[in-house]
């Protein structure tokens, strides 16, 4: 058997090669385009068997009707033609495969003794190498198509929601009656959410649980970023808050300090020498960058 | 008039912003204390030397221990003034007034030298030994300063843009002082105050 082109792997990998084939437009289309056909296939299969599971045949339902016009009988033949025709055809394409099989194998065993002599030695080499291609392109194919399929699949699987939903958005977005549908449903679901607020919970709980999932695999510096920040700010706001607290009991407990000592009260609170102040307004970043501005200068 | 101030950054820090500050750095200061404490005593420990009972006394591993007993001892002593006067000196706050965004300046706005911080300590040891006396003292003074700010000539502000409960003052002032306490309403916009806050009805009033 041929060896497969160096380009193909021999085991399937769901992350795309990293050729610049792989991201071609053409080949993202079919992806997406086979992808459709076989999560759409497979998912119309599971729904029509869980139906026909769900709604067994009954005698009734291959009676004919009373009066059966021309045209009625003709839609019948092909539906019938549709369901029994490939089963017709393909006993016949199969026996005929088998006789074109069994006519090249005596075209072959009655040509090679005829190849082998020396004079056609040159056309065997030629057929040789076209047989040699024609297998090589088949197993290219095959190869292709057992690492395509997969990767196509999962591709449709995970954007085709996405993509029908933002079309269905896009399309509903110009239907007044969609729109009404949306408010409708929108305020009985948050009036339910209202009576239920537990169930909104639980949702939120779960939405912040995957989100968080989805940080830790996909993008764990931003997960801790955003701890660090949530952190900062948590403790940012608890200084904050002693801070002003504590700004509050100064001026309580001299108020009270004051009558139990029947100190008058503080006319004014009076400001420190203007040095002071600036210093005290100055941010410390100002400060530092006086002070290597002067060690500069200095130097 | 002036445009009203209305944060309190610059201006002197109460008794309560101060005394938070010092119970942070003291619990700071304790904790360290307590860990090199555990730790030297384990390690020496280790080496087959309890600094718990220093015995026999005139052997060399009773004055061993007896020096470590002094060297831990000194430590324990040393180290809340080591840690004031080093921050008071490099940053011009402990990491206690950090938290409460609080500055030590001198009267000129200069930072403290290492003279006057140990200064300043000494001030402190005075105040306490005058009772307390000597920090309550920043309730009563009208530049909230205490023994050891005046020793020392320095202030202590607030470093951030502080703010206050206006309204939870001006309700106990009006309870307190009856309305005396707006006699002077320049005074209380620039201590923050506006004039709804200090209320303008009352004020007329009076």
């Amino acid at each position: 058997m041929p060896t497969p082109p160096k380009h193909i792997d021999a085991e399937y990998t769901i992350v795309p090669e990293k050729e610049h084939r792989a991201h071609e437009a053409y080949e993202s289309l079919m992806r997406l385009l086979v992808g459709s056909l076989l999560f759409g296939s497979e998912e119309l299969l599971k729904r029509t068997r869980a139906w026909e599971q769900a709604h067994p045949r009954s005698q009734g339902d291959g009676a004919a009707p009373e009066e059966e016009s021309d045209l009625v009988l003709l839609r019948h033949l092909l539906v019938g033609a549709l369901f029994l025709g490939p089963g017709m055809i393909s006993r016949p394409l199969i026996s005929l495969a088998e006789t074109t099989d069994r006519a090249l194998n005596l075209a072959g065993s009655l040509v090679n003794p005829l190849l082998r002599i020396p004079l056609l030695r040159p056309a065997r080499g030629l057929w040789d190498a076209y047989r040699d291609r024609v297998n090589l392109t088949i197993e290219t194919f095959i190869e292709k198509g057992r690492r395509e399929e997969p990767y196509s699949k999962a591709l449709a699987t995970e954007l085709l929601p996405d993509i029908l939903s933002d079309a269905l958005v896009g399309a509903s977005e110009h239907v007044d009656g969609v729109q009404e549908l949306v408010r409708d449903q929108v305020s009985k679901y948050l009036a339910y959410v209202m009576e239920h607020p537990e169930e909104l919970e639980a949702l939120v709980q779960v939405i912040g649980d995957r989100y968080l999932e989805y940080l830790k695999e996909e993008n764990p510096e931003a997960l801790q970023a955003l701890v660090q920040g949530q952190g900062m700010s948590l403790a940012g706001e608890i200084t904050d808050e002693l801070r002003s607290r504590a700004v509050t009991a100064d001026s309580v407990v001299e108020m009270f300090v004051r009558t139990l000592l029947r100190r008058p009260a503080r006319q004014e609170l009076s400001l420190p020498p203007p040095e002071v102040l600036k210093q005290a307004r100055q941010s410390t970043k100002e400060v530092i960058y006086q002070r290597n501005v002067a060690r500069k200068e200095h130097e | 008039m002036s445009e009203p101030v209305y944060d309190l950054r610059g201006h002197y820090a109460g008794f309560v912003s101060r005394l938070t500050a010092f119970l942070i750095d003291h619990a700071i200061i304790y904790a360290i204390i307590a860990t090199v404490m555990a730790v030297s005593t384990y390690l020496f420990e280790i080496v087959g030397l309890s600094i718990h009972a220093c015995e026999p006394a005139y052997s060399f591993e009773g004055a061993a221990c007896l020096m470590v007993q002094a060297g831990l001892g000194l430590f324990a002593f040393g180290f809340a003034p080591f840690y004031t006067i080093l921050f008071w000196t490099l940053a011009a706050q402990t990491p206690g007034k950090y938290i409460m965004g609080l500055r030590i300046y001198r009267m000129n706005g200069d930072r403290l030298t290492l003279k006057r911080a140990i200064r300043r300590y000494v001030g402190y040891i005075l105040s306490f030994l005058a009772f307390g006396l000597g920090f309550l003292w920043i309730i009563i003074d009208d530049e909230r300063q205490g023994f050891h700010d005046i020793f020392a000539d320095t202030c202590v502000v607030y470093a951030w843009d502080a703010f206050q409960n206006q309204r939870l003052i001006n309700r106990l002032s009006m309870k307190l002082y009856r309305g005396h306490f707006f006699e002077n309403p320049d005074a209380f916009y620039a201590r923050g105050m506006t004039h709804e806050d200090a209320g303008g009805e009352e004020q007329d009033a009076s």
